[in-house]
């Protein structure tokens, strides 16, 4: 039953590395990792890091070095009048020019400068306190003990993490593998029915099935992208993991939660979840004659992806919620909301191997149900391959 | 080494695409196999290939269920990835069928040779005409030596020069042994070709078996006359219609061996006879009397 498994797999997987498509879409993800895990740096780069000069219009000689010990460095006292400010401004001979009166300020510039009045703000104040406390004789250590923080100390007991460091980074290595896991079934999956659908319509399935069970076609296909999934994930993943070395808090997110168990977890999932969903991308993609129509053709199987995305988008902030806990043992859905839930709350053994077995057979039900519908789907060129689903059963019988 | 086809149906729902059929094609033979567009030949080379499971009946080569591996198949869509290299597709197709790959390059880059385009080896399919794409198909078909081997509609599509080279390699095939089944809507390929053919409608076999039998069957008294004279064989009294073909006059007569009578008169009365022949009964000739319908 599984000889021709070895042709078919090489074939498919040669032929898509070789691909064009398959080199630009690993770059353009490639640079894409290396921006978002520099962004902070690159982001830096449009800030406007040179303040101008601004002046101050004021009596008060210390203000101007209140603002510099804040952090302002190109700031004086001057003496200007308010045309003159104006002139200077549209000259762009300073950025901002502040009349202080007492304790307000009226400040003139080209645009908004919020670091400027911000710093103002906080230096006219911290004159002022200092002013207030000077003359109601307080003592300066209760003003001391008065701005000291309190600390609390939280400890959690659940699976997430014993602090609110550690839980963080659960949460976001979850959401980043249940985005990585939504992202690649999508990816993969639709190349798996794309895949089909052109064998189809290019008709060279007339001589593939005329030699190769269809479970057998199937699975070479289904193990093939899916080789050329881990092989694109494991460049991504090694890239991304280097990248972000620079990035602290993506270490400590790699620190916190990359573990062993999470990694088995993970593994796992996906695995399972990536074979699930290409089984049934392979069988509607050998319903359709064209590669137009396996796009309407596969948006069912999409939409549950979504529901299952959205639950666990729901699930990350409510992992003990008993919906999320029901619908992690529907198949479709298990791979994200079990992962979700083994990694944030505890989960009995017997939960997961339940799920996992309920998904295993699952598998084995839509590629015995598949078998069934591939020869007559694939000789099948008619429009809809839904209403024909009798017709399609008996070509082969 | 026998292809046994008894007495096969198929059903699809309430609509019978093959309906009791049986021929069989010894080793060796050309079987030739007619018909309008939807008589159910691509459905009979379906269940010859265990594409589709027959509803009634047995499909027998040997004596034994057909092992695709001893099959050739040229599908009548032609079937190619667009994409991929000539080499690489044809040895893939090949290692489907059981071959080794060292052993399969060999065989492209030899059959390649053969059907006079060595030099698309290494271009994707795409890039060439379609004749050319069809040579390539052709290979894929034959490349594994099959036993039996199935062609459908094998000519539609190319231009003479290569419907030669393929005549003269499929003639190669049968002599070297192997048993060849097409189709085709050209019925002088056919007749050049087979010794024994099959015309279906609606599924049915409506003519079957040995070509110079079928003809000598469909024959009629009719002779194709190109004279001077018309006006004497009208006059005739044996003479039943005389209309006029081509250059010529066809003339229908009680029975054959009244020609002599219209000769002998033609002569005697110094007309210029031209042609004077028995119409011969070509297949397309049986095809459009029995099927009705006129598909070149």
């Amino acid at each position: 039953m599984f000889h021709n498994f070895g042709p078919l797999y090489s074939f498919t997987l040669r032929s898509k590395l070789r691909s064009k498509a398959f080199l630009i879409s690993t770059l353009l993800t490639i640079l894409f990792i290396f921006g978002f895990t520099n962004i902070d740096r690159i982001l830096s780069n449009f800030e406007d890091t040179d303040s101008g000069q601004a002046l101050l219009v004021t009596e008060n000689a210390e203000l101007a070095t209140v603002m510099q010990s804040l952090g302002y460095e190109d700031v004086e006292a001057a003496n200007v009048t308010e045309d003159e400010a104006r002139e200077g401004l549209s000259n762009g001979d300073y950025e901002a020019v502040a009349f202080i009166d007492g304790y307000s300020a009226r400040v003139l510039s080209e645009r908004p400068e919020p670091e400027f009045t911000t710093l103002l703000q906080t230096a006219l104040r911290e004159t002022r306190n200092a002013e207030l406390i000077e003359t109601s004789n307080i003592d300066p250590a209760v003003i001391a003990s008065l701005n000291e923080p309190v600390p609390i100390e939280e400890s959690y007991l659940g699976r997430g993490g014993e602090n609110s460091d550690e839980l963080f980074s659960s949460f976001a290595f979850v959401y980043v593998m249940l985005m990585l896991l939504y992202v690649s079934i999508i990816t993969y999956g639709s190349m798996i029915s794309t895949e089909v659908t052109t064998e189809k319509s290019s008709r060279v399935m007339e001589l593939i099935i005329s030699t190769t069970h269809p479970v057998t076609h199937m699975l070479a296909k289904i193990s093939a992208i899916g080789t050329l999934a881990l092989f694109q994930i494991g460049i991504f993943l090694g890239f991304g993991y280097f990248s972000a070395r620079s990035n602290e808090m993506a270490q400590s997110v790699i620190e916190n939660a990359g573990n062993a168990r999470a990694v088995l977890y993970l593994l796992t999932f996906f695995a399972l979840g990536y074979l699930l969903y290409a089984a049934m991308f392979a069988v509607l993609g050998s319903l359709v004659s064209r590669v137009e129509e396996s796009q309407q053709m596969t948006m069912p199987v999409i939409m549950l992806l979504v529901a299952g995305f959205l639950a666990a988008m729901f699930g990350l902030n409510n992992p003990d919620a008993p919906l999320v806990t029901v619908l992690s043992f529907v198949p479709f859905f298990t791979p994200m909301l079990m992962f979700l839930r083994v990694m944030l709350v505890d989960v009995p053994v017997w939960e997961v191997a339940l799920s996992i077995g309920i998904m295993l057979s699952s598998i084995g039900v839509i590629l015995w149900i598949g078998s069934k519908f591939y020869r007559g789907g694939v000789l099948f060129y008619g429009n809809n391959a839904i209403k024909q689903w009798r017709q399609i059963l008996q070509n082969r019988q | 080494m026998t292809l046994h086809i008894d007495r096969v149906s198929k059903q699809f729902g309430d609509f019978t695409a093959v309906d009791d059929l049986s021929f069989h094609v010894p080793r060796g033979e050309m079987y030739g196999l007619l018909g309008a567009n939807g008589a159910g030949k691509t459905t009979t080379f379906r269940m010859i290939l265990d594409i589709l499971k027959p509803s009634d009946g047995t499909i027998r080569w040997d004596g034994r269920a057909v092992d695709h591996r001893l099959v050739g198949y040229l599908p009548e869509e032609r079937g190619l990835y667009p994409k991929s290299p000539v080499r690489d597709q044809l040895v893939f197709l090949a290692s489907l069928k059981g071959m080794r790959s060292a052993e399969a390059k060999r065989a492209v880059k030899s059959w390649l040779e053969r059907l006079e385009i060595p030099q698309y080896e290494s271009m994707r399919v795409e890039q060439l005409s379609k004749g050319n794409q069809q040579k390539v198909q052709l290979v894929a078909a034959l490349i594994h030596n099959p036993e039996l081997l199935i062609l459908d509609e094998p000519f539609s599509g190319l231009d003479p020069v290569n419907v030669e080279i393929l005549k003269r390699e499929v003639l190669a095939l049968r002599d070297a042994g192997t048993t060849i089944v097409f189709s085709s809507h050209r019925m002088e390929h056919v007749e050049e070709l087979c010794q024994h053919i099959g015309i279906l409608k609606d599924g049915r076999a409506v003519v079957s078996g040995d070509v110079t039998t079928i003809k000598s069957r469909y024959e009629e008294p009719v002779l194709f006359l190109e004279t001077d004279r018309i006006d004497i064989v009208t006059a005739m009294p044996f003479v039943r219609s005389v209309e006029p073909h081509k250059a010529g006059h066809l003339v229908r007569l009680a029975t054959f061996d009244d020609s002599d009578a219209v000769l002998g008169a033609l002569v005697r009365s110094g007309a210029a006879v031209k042609t004077f022949m028995r119409k011969p009964v070509s297949l397309n000739d049986i095809f459009i009397k029995e099927v009705g319908q006129h598909v070149s």
